[in-house]
């Protein structure tokens, strides 16, 4: 996929896929007219590039520019391999609804935390990220998360691929960077944080991107309360009842709105090994961080 | 609160110049911080934070963007 930053237009980017020389997927986001812009993007499917840029280069509306001129441009840069493709913002959706769940962060190389919390009695492990430190026990603890089916997703040491073993690196490599699943009703989001932005592919408009924002930027992982009452407002836009991230190594859970906010901090953790616990239990969803001792 | 804005009287349109920011957005965000806002919906005026979590009703627009016009002059 292709992502464009347009200028002088009313949407901020223009996303399209490219399959040699045959157009797709175009898409408009970031304001302006979604009625006109999702037609475009339909006529344009399947079409060669340069029939495109013939037709659309030098239409103006705006700024001496428009939608049409904005997106002949950007497709001369990928053209001439000066906008390169962006690696996909991955997201992993667990299809089973589950009613009691571990999640788990930071691991740093230690397999008997991982061991001791596949032992709990929980319906499904999830990992937001940090699972080896690059050490010597990092091969042992991804084999140990494979095994297990816990399903984990991509945090910047996943992304630089620390394990030796190649199946192991390659499975780091092909982690999702965001994961959804289901407690009881309640819609699920996870993510490590917002390093995601630092991907070329990660745009403001695509799912999932708002609530990373209001943690990230917004929020300062919860640390600005001070921010509260507009991270609440913006509750009501969300298209997920529970948020999870890491890399603050805190733990903390704030209800907002509609919507639970989980900050899951390290598996080690003092002299035991913790992890967030989500039950949906009596119609309501019990968050707590129980600790394993050990 | 776009629209507060917009209804404005024409001659207190020509003097200000009027931009919205999108909270969904990274800029709109860093905006937001960089006022110190806290809640929404947020109006500043040449930079500082006059409403927060309130549309303030036209003539007290009116009064403070005048406040500001003329203070300057």
């Amino acid at each position: 996929m292709f992502v464009y930053r347009a200028k002088g237009i009313c949407p901020s980017e223009i996303h399209f896929e490219l399959t040699g020389n045959i157009l797709s997927n175009v898409r408009f986001l970031g304001g302006g007219c979604k009625g006109n812009a999702q037609l475009i993007g339909r006529l344009l499917e399947g079409r060669d590039v340069g029939s495109v840029t013939a037709l659309a280069r030098g239409i103006p509306c705006r700024n001496d520019t428009s939608c049409p001129d904005q997106l002949a441009r950007a497709l001369d840069l990928a053209v001439a391999g000066v906008l390169r493709p962006a690696e996909e913002i991955r997201v992993f959706t667990d299809e089973v609804p589950r009613s009691k769940v571990a999640v788990i962060a930071e691991l740093e190389d230690n397999p008997a935390a991982l061991a001791a919390v596949l032992r709990e009695p929980v319906d499904a492990v999830y990992c937001l990220g940090g699972l080896g430190a690059g050490g010597g026990e990092t091969d042992e603890i991804v084999a140990l998360a494979r095994r297990g089916a816990v399903v984990c997703s991509q945090g910047p040491g996943e992304q630089q691929g620390q394990a030796r073993d190649p199946e192991n690196r390659a499975y780091l490599a092909g982690l999702p960077h965001m994961i959804r699943f289901a407690v009881g009703p309640r819609q699920a989001m996870a993510f490590y944080s917002g390093f995601l932005q630092e991907m070329g592919s990660f745009s403001d408009y695509t799912p999932g991107s708002l609530e990373l924002l209001m943690v990230a930027n917004l929020s300062d992982y919860l640390r600005n309360e001070a921010v509260f009452p507009a991270l609440e407002t913006m509750t009501g836009q969300f298209t997920s009842d529970i948020v999870l991230f890491a890399y603050t190594r805190r733990w903390c859970h704030v209800r907002l709105g509609k919507v639970d906010f989980i900050n899951v901090g390290p598996l080690a953790d003092g002299s035991g090994f913790r992890y967030a616990l989500l039950e949906w239990l009596e119609g309501e969803l019990k968050v707590s961080f129980p600790t394993i001792n050990c | 609160m776009a629209e507060s804005v917009k209804a404005l009287p024409k001659e207190i349109q020509a003097i200000i110049e009027a931009r919205e920011w999108d909270m969904r957005t990274r800029e709109g965000i860093k905006r937001f911080n960089d006022l110190k806002a806290r809640s929404l919906p947020t109006i500043a005026l040449d930079n500082e934070l006059v409403y927060e979590a309130i549309i303030p009703p036209q003539e007290e627009l009116i009064e403070q963007i005048k406040l500001r016009y003329y203070g300057q002059e």
